[in-house]
């Protein structure tokens, strides 16, 4: 049974020379049912929970130094607007820096402009890169790899170990010249993750390639925005600052180890990977009172009745473990009168069926794009009618299952492309735990 | 297992930088083992802090578990159930699972002078993923990092290919 118990705590010594690993305040684990069938493989859902140690801004308190490259597209498709925004939105961002803090900026179309080396954030220097940045114009096509990279190489040569280091991705195209593929970008930013530098993206208009973008923001551990129009670009550009600054727990990741024979599928929008015993959810860097709910879809082994088996989950920060107990959500083999008559967690189905549309809504607007309507719609309805089968007099479940219904009317049609990428972000965010702005998700918005 | 070397015992106990030394396991790793129920908690606060000599021993064990993929709560059950002098007179001896283990972590635990087990009789086994109903994977354990990585791209397939097919609803018992 998922007795979700926390191993017991002794009292922790004191000696206070190690406090790095407290980032997160809590973790907690829960199951939809208790019970697996003895005789056939189970399915079996399990919500985790984490939270990340609150520290609010207090003003004229220290915070940690940040480094942060701009690698801004200036290719033709940016005028009407947009790049005077994204030097609108810069000059803002760069006024916000403090002297300890460090920047660099670079500009791309087919070629790369790389204003400054990386330096400190003084008064002279921020004011100097805002009034060059009035110079550059549109023109030529996207070199988005170019410019990212030379961002990243850009803070690489001046890297300092404390400060969060981050390249802030911003286009309204899609890579046209250089490596432009998902495969190609994705693990290019993960690698420049596990050398400290983190990647975040905002794609402007219906011009971009969000599966690009959403993926190296997710292995690049950092944010992934979608700006309707370059007037957005402002607000988004000082939300990501702040969210670098806020940050209190770097590379923070979920390990789950399961019991033998259990199988661990992550439903949610996390990049993880399997390392020979654990499965590892890679969550990112983790801001002030963070709220992350991570979705796992188990499939039980088969054995007597009564066996038990389960996962154990723990939370690492930086490869070490976060001080935080383990959780153990454990489930007990039963007959199949026993199974069938457990009561189900309302919580969990909830966020399950959440997760579950989110996947199908991206999965419809890939198809819907590429005019396969019909297969658009069948994958809605098909996730409407699995939800419908536990729903009961769930309201909130009632109401998911009337709007998948709805999207999958809209989708047996050509939508508009503005659509598809509210469609496919806002189901992308909450995949991820994100709040509808791409924000994280922090418990007090709950309230 | 072999007994610790004498000379590395301190019978009023280590600090956690001794113990940090000696067992090759960080602070945070200890503090978390203690959250957790692991280990003890030391006698003394702050600098005065000291942990019993059976602690190195006894980290060791827990990390030599862990590698086997054991959760906390099994090796919590397991050591709970093993007292500091036998770990200390290496009385106790862990039963791996040849799955997990390879030999270099298997002979972790063991001092330098001790018999390690031969890696050439490393026992195997057969592990079985059930990929859909009446196709199973059966995967002789251990392999090789390479097949390894061979065999966990087949499953993503597998995965990838089950959700295309639609069959994810399924299986709902």
């Amino acid at each position: 049974m998922p007795s979700n118990t926390k191993i017991q705590a002794p009292t922790l010594p004191t000696d206070g020379r190690d406090n790095d690993g407290e980032g997160i305040a809590t973790l907690d684990a829960r199951a939809d049912r208790r019970y697996g069938r003895a005789t056939h493989r189970s399915r079996r859902h399990v919500l985790v929970r984490v939270v990340a140690r609150n520290e609010p801004a207090v003003p004229g308190k220290e915070r940690g130094p940040v480094q942060i490259g701009f690698a801004v597209d200036r290719s033709g498709s940016m005028g009407g607007g947009k790049l005077d925004m994204a030097k609108r939105a810069m000059a803002e961002a760069l006024q916000q820096l403090l002297i300890k803090d460090s920047f660099t900026v670079v500009w791309f179309e087919s070629q790369v402009l790389r204003m400054e080396a990386c330096q400190r954030a003084t008064a002279a220097a921020v004011n100097a890169t805002i009034a060059a940045c009035q110079a550059i114009d549109t023109g030529g096509s996207t070199a988005l790899f170019g410019g990212w990279v030379t961002a990243a190489e850009t803070i690489a040569a001046a890297r300092e170990p404390d400060a969060l280091a981050r390249v802030l991705l911003i286009t309204d195209g899609d890579a046209n010249q250089g490596p432009s593929e998902v495969a190609q970008l994705g693990p290019a930013a993960r690698e420049l993750r596990e050398k400290g530098i983190s990647t975040s993206c905002i794609g402007i208009g219906e011009g971009y390639n969000e599966a690009l973008l959403t993926a190296m923001a997710r292995e690049g551990g950092g944010n992934d925005y979608f700006a309707a129009a370059g007037a957005d670009l402002p607000g988004i550009v000082a939300r990501e600052l702040g969210e670098v600054k806020a940050v209190v727990a770097r590379g923070a990741v979920l390990q789950i180890r399961p019991s033998q024979g259990v199988k661990v599928q992550v439903l949610s929008g996390f990049r993880n990977v399997w390392t020979g015993t654990d499965v590892h959810v890679d969550l990112g860097d983790l801001v002030s009172d963070q709220e992350l709910t991570v979705a796992l879809r188990l499939t039980l082994p088969t054995g007597a009745v009564g066996d038990k088996c389960g996962i154990e989950c723990s939370a690492l920060i930086g490869a070490e473990p976060a001080l935080v107990p383990a959780q153990l959500v454990e489930f007990t083999l039963a007959d199949g009168a026993t199974n069938d008559s457990q009561p189900r967690d309302q919580q969990v189905d909830r966020e399950m069926a959440r997760q579950y549309a989110a996947r199908a809504r991206m999965a419809a607007v890939d198809m819907n794009r590429r005019r396969r309507y019909a297969a658009a719609a069948h994958e809605l309805k098909q996730t409407a009618e699995h939800i419908a089968k536990y729903m009961g007099n769930d309201p909130e479940l009632r109401a998911l299952v009337a709007e998948l219904t709805q999207d999958a009317e809209r989708m047996a049609l050509e939508q508009d492309e503005l659509l598809r990428k509210q469609m496919y972000t806002n189901s992308s965010y909450g995949s991820r735990s994100k709040n509808l702005d791409g924000s994280s998700r922090r418990t007090t918005d709950r309230s | 297992m072999g007994q610790l070397p004498t000379s590395q015992i301190d019978p009023e106990g280590l600090t956690l930088e001794e113990l940090k030394d000696q067992s090759g396991v960080t602070p945070r790793t200890i503090r978390y083992y203690m959250l957790n129920g692991l280990l003890a908690g030391p006698t003394g606060a702050g600098s005065a802090a000291r942990y019993p000599p059976g602690h190195v021993p006894r980290l060791r064990a827990i990390r030599l578990l862990q590698d086997d993929g054991r959760q906390l709560a099994a090796i919590r059950a397991e050591l709970d159930a093993v007292s500091d002098d036998d770990l200390l007179a290496g009385r106790w001896r862990p039963n791996l699972s040849s799955a997990r283990a390879s030999p270099g972590v298997q002979g972790r635990l063991f001092a330098d002078s001790s018999p390690r087990p031969d890696p050439t009789t490393t026992r195997t086994q057969w592990e079985h993923f059930v990929l859909e109903d009446g196709v199973e994977l059966h995967v002789r354990r251990p392999l090789s990092t390479s097949a390894n990585r061979r065999v966990q791209e087949l499953l993503r397939f597998a995965d990838k290919l089950r959700n295309f097919m639609g069959v994810t609803d399924a299986e709902e018992k």
